[in-house]
């Protein structure tokens, strides 16, 4: 959805047309779901916190101005909000190994033992990342966002982020066993 | 911007493909999870949609009556103006004054004055105070909510203070009577809605004071509720405005709940 389209939807929904916010729903749901499991890790905890997310964009949408705060930064700071809240008062979350997948399911008893012990040793990697690292990799590779738009909501600089980012890759490839590839971009 | 993964590029194929595998497992909701989502989402967004409706008809309402009391008002100053110069400046002074009062905002001198005036010039039947309790209840949120709007937080955390004491005035000039009490609770309950509706996103300096007129609001529908005759805190009389105009300034709103 390119910025003018989403510009004309939230101008609906602030204008009371819940169907111009389902549609906004619909854009975003899949990235803030991702970045808000990320954190959390239980699937249901998940769920419950995106409706979360949406039910204040919309209680705080009336007050939202465009003036130099991108709707989808504006909703990923609401997102990184309420996760942070809920790790504060929900110190026993589920560590991210535990969470089972859905795209297990499908597969034979063999190909799901493989794929589960693979999917444990991302999560235990990621899990071994410093909470800044893993926030910049929840928001840049689950949610997509750029490094820019990071910057903006974590409140810090552009370069710091990117510095995060090449600390956390290296990490990950080390916990993973990942021999480094010659490709240069790392975004 | 979002569900663009296909442009996870960590610099490593093996590192994308895994985080890849990662995000489709255990970071992706289901149909039927985004279903629920989008329902009670969507569904939500219309509940608010029809409150703020309901809200933008009554203020509406509430600034047509304004504008006719201020369109009274200047007939009947032009009517003084043909009784001479020396007349006309006085009412003009002592008018100009009043309406200056009348309309203070929260972070005005004026606004302790202003508070003082309306509960000065009360009605005396009951059930004339009793709306006008509720008139002046619904000032106070709209203050709030215009002071939050304009960015001035403490000015919204004086005018709910000064809504915290006239809900105490209110409690108790009910008298416990049925009627008075319904129709008091049938306003909270809208105010509740909009007072947390204020909360979320409100600036660190207006969220106590916020918090404070939703307990209060919450704890006066509770009291009615139960049928139990609420105990309002004892209320003073209205006394003068302070010299400097300070009455409903930023001290009022903590120090009210301190004495509490």
């Amino acid at each position: 959805m390119d910025g003018e389209t989403l510009d004309r939807l939230v101008a609906r929904a602030q204008e009371g047309d819940s169907e111009a916010f389902g549609l906004i729903f619909d854009e975003f749901h899949g990235a803030i779901f991702r970045f808000v499991a990320s954190r959390v890790g239980r699937p249901s905890d998940a769920e419950d916190l995106t409706q979360i997310v949406f039910v204040k964009a919309i209680e705080a949408l009336p007050r939202y101005e465009a003036r130099g705060v991108p709707f989808g930064g504006w909703l990923f700071r609401l997102a990184r909000n309420t996760a942070i809240d809920y790790l504060r008062t929900h110190r026993e979350h589920t560590d991210l190994a535990d969470v089972t997948g859905r795209a297990t399911e499908d597969r034979g008893p063999e190909s799901i033992t493989i794929l589960r012990t693979d999917l444990d040793a991302v999560a235990g990697a990621l899990g071994r990342l410093t909470p800044d690292q893993r926030e910049v990799i929840s928001l840049r590779f689950f949610a997509g966002l750029s490094p820019r738009e990071v910057a903006e909501i974590m409140g810090r600089q552009e370069g710091t982020i990117r510095g995060l980012q090449f600390r956390a890759i290296e990490s990950l490839r080390r916990s993973l066993g990942v021999k480094s590839a010659d490709k240069s971009d790392t975004g | 911007m979002t569900e663009d993964l296909d442009r996870i590029d960590t610099g490593d194929d093996e590192l994308d493909w895994r985080l890849h595998a990662y995000i489709a497992a255990r970071l992706s909701p289901s149909p039927e999870s985004s279903r629920r989502m989008r329902n009670a989402v969507v569904t939500r967004a219309a509940d608010a949609a029809a409150i703020r409706a309901f809200e933008a008809e009554r203020l509406a309402m509430q600034a047509a009556q304004r504008r006719q009391a201020t369109r009274g008002l200047s007939g009947f100053l032009r009517l003084h103006t043909r009784r001479g110069a020396a007349a006309f400046l006085a009412a003009s002074v002592f008018f100009g004054s009043s309406v200056a009062v009348l309309a203070a905002v929260p972070s005005s001198p004026f606004y302790g004055a202003r508070i003082w005036l309306e509960s000065a010039f009360m009605p005396s039947s009951p059930d004339a105070r009793a709306a006008a309790h509720v008139d002046h209840l619904e000032a106070r949120v709209e203050d709030a909510e215009h002071a939050l709007g304009g960015g001035d937080p403490n000015g919204a955390a004086t005018a709910l203070s000064a809504y915290i004491a006239e809900l105490e005035a209110a409690i108790k000039d009910a008298d416990g009577d049925p009627a008075r009490l319904a129709a008091l609770k049938s306003a909270l309950n809208a105010h509740l809605l909009l007072l947390e509706q204020l909360e979320q996103g409100a600036p660190a300096d207006a969220q106590n004071a916020i918090h404070d007129a939703i307990n209060d609001s919450r704890k006066a529908t509770k009291d009615i509720d139960t049928g139990g005759k609420p105990t309002p805190a004892p209320t003073p009389a209205p006394s003068a405005p302070e010299p400097t105009g300070s009455a409903g300034g930023g001290g009022q709103n903590s120090g009210s709940r301190q004495q509490r």
